[in-house]
């Protein structure tokens, strides 16, 4: 018998007044998986993340994580079953320091020996944290902004993990570096949900991947058995200029 | 450039010394000058926690000091209610008006948010000049208060405006503090974090209004005589405003300092009664035009320091 996924979307549909931007998406996660989810502009990949998150309201179908509809949910309380989302464009708070950054994530925990821990765990992670630890989150370069961002997410400790576009505005060195973090992160259990238009990149670190073409996500299967022109055709409908396979990328 | 924050904890002991012996030593006008100053500078620390550290500018905190103000002097004339139960009183009315009003309040953003906030304060001043309980606009004599001496008023106004200052002080150092922080840096990154938003804000609503409402009860008390368009006037928080914002928003030391500057530019332009406010309106102008952080939010950002720090190291 398969084990019930960490994650269950059935069904999805979401509205932005009378634009329907998700149509009946379906997509799962299993405890420590890594599940790329690709796709160009406007194709709804963050409004799934925002609705799995409970920032926005399904207008149809369910949202089931690790046996919990998070369907009447605050974003609060869904954080604090275990999903966290780190948001495009990173969001630190500009006037906190990076150590108060990372306090703030673990405000849904209670036990100090936790948060202790984590905040451990998210330095070793990205040294450079612990480095600037009194700096304003303001005053961090692009790169470090993310990796708070990321270290923040995780101080609540999640069982998933989602990440809106990590990639972008991020020198090539940073974005190798901060994917490196993404493999230990799944390494520790962590169920991993990443939107990238970065497709190569995304598709590189997953263990599955999903497309996601004008708000219908398909499942795209896993990346070894994926050709370029699979991904081509799934997502984008044009030709990528000097793409190579993703399996060739793997290897 | 880090100072040294010994001198600063030193003079901080010697004024605290200074103000609780000051009905030894002062005169009466001092006395009088102290205690609006303090009374001021609670309503200011209020204003500055709603503002200056939960994102919220309100300009409706008369709604909570017209409340306040009425509370004392309606119990204590009609039922005979002790005075400094009364103040307790307006303090708690004030909350609970803020409890009723913060669900449709908080559905507002920023601008909406602020006139919101004085649209409501504004209802409150039309509904208590039209209500014969409260003898319309007219007001009330709050005869009971003349039995206060003006000790007893400066020591309560003592206790409000150290009160105040420590509490926001502590509140900023606890898990509240620092998510109203995170609320109002990025109020949807905080969201995704796990704080509690609305919650959040709302303790921080709460405790505003009910320490505003308790000030109020002092000032009126002090006054003697409460009306509706006085009590409910956007006077109130134009003042708050303008000591904040040349004092430091986002600081707890800004309103200490904009308080002071209040109180002397009140004294000094007293005599120009007919311009003082322009007058005000012109320092006002002048420090943001040199400072726009506030005179302690830029001197902090120059000189790097914080004699009562919040900061979690």
């Amino acid at each position: 018998m398969t084990p019930s996924p960490l994650l269950n979307v059935r069904g999805l549909d979401v509205h932005y007044g009378r634009f329907q931007a998700l149509f009946h998406v379906a997509v799962h996660v299993a405890q420590g998986e890594v599940v790329a989810l690709i796709g160009g502009n406007s194709a709804g990949k963050s409004t799934l993340l925002r609705a799995i998150a409970a920032l926005l309201a399904p207008s149809a179908g369910t949202i089931v994580f690790s046996g919990t509809d998070l369907g009447d949910l605050k974003p609060h309380q869904v954080v604090a079953l275990g999903v966290s989302l780190v948001p495009e464009g990173r969001h630190v708070f500009g006037s906190l320091t990076v150590r108060e950054n990372l306090l703030v994530g673990a405000h849904s925990r209670r036990a100090r020996n936790a948060i202790r821990q984590s905040m451990e765990e998210v330095y070793e992670l990205f040294p450079i944290l612990r480095q600037r630890a009194n700096i304003m989150g303001n005053e961090l370069s692009g790169g470090e902004q993310q990796m708070l961002a990321i270290g923040r997410s995780l101080m609540s400790g999640p069982a998933l993990m989602m990440l809106d576009e990590i990639s972008q505005g991020l020198s090539p060195l940073v974005i190798k570096a901060v994917y490196r973090t993404l493999s230990a992160i799944s390494r520790t259990g962590t169920a991993v949900l990443l939107v990238e238009q970065d497709v190569r990149r995304s598709v590189s670190v997953a263990d599955r991947v999903y497309a996601m073409v004008r708000g219908r996500a398909v499942c795209l299967g896993v990346p070894g058995s994926l050709t370029e022109d699979d991904l081509k055709k799934a997502c984008f409908g044009f030709e990528l200029q000097g793409a190579r396979s993703s399996e060739g990328e793997r290897s | 450039m880090r100072l040294s924050r010994q001198p600063f904890t030193i003079g901080l002991i010697v004024l605290l010394g200074a103000a609780a012996t000051m009905p030894l030593w002062a005169s009466r006008y001092w006395m009088l000058l102290c205690l609006t100053f303090c009374l001021y500078l609670s309503l200011a620390q209020m204003w500055n926690l709603l503002a200056g550290y939960c994102g919220m500018i309100s300009l409706g905190q008369q709604s909570f000091i017209g409340l306040g103000g009425y509370t004392p002097a309606v119990l204590s004339v009609y039922y005979g209610l002790p005075l400094w139960m009364g103040v307790l009183c307006g303090g708690v009315t004030a909350l609970v008006f803020a409890l009723l009003t913060a669900v449709p309040l908080f559905r507002m953003r920023g601008v909406y948010f602020a006139v919101g906030t004085w649209l409501t304060a504004e209802v409150l001043a039309v509904a208590f000049s039209n209500w014969s309980f409260v003898r319309y606009g007219m007001g009330i004599v709050i005869t009971p208060a003349y039995q206060l001496s003006l000790t007893e008023m400066y020591y309560a106004g003592l206790v409000m405006g150290i009160g105040s200052t420590a509490l926001v002080f502590l509140i900023l150092r606890t898990d509240l503090g620092l998510t109203l922080m995170a609320v109002r840096d990025d109020e949807a990154a905080a969201q995704t974090v796990g704080v509690d938003v609305f919650r959040s804000k709302l303790y921080g609503f709460l405790i505003a209004a009910f320490v505003t409402g308790l000030t109020a009860g002092l000032i009126y008390l002090h006054q003697v005589f409460i009306q509706p368009y006085k009590a409910f006037g956007i006077d109130w928080t134009v003042r708050l405003l303008f000591i904040v914002i040349i004092g430091g928003i986002g600081t707890i030391e800004g309103p200490i300092v904009g308080a002071v500057i209040y109180i002397v530019l009140r004294q000094v332009f007293s005599e120009y009664l007919d311009v003082s406010l322009l007058l005000m309106g012109a320092v006002a102008i002048a420090v943001m035009t040199v400072a726009p952080k506030g005179i302690v939010g830029s001197l902090q950002e120059r000189f790097g320091f914080e004699i009562l720090s919040s900061r979690r190291t």
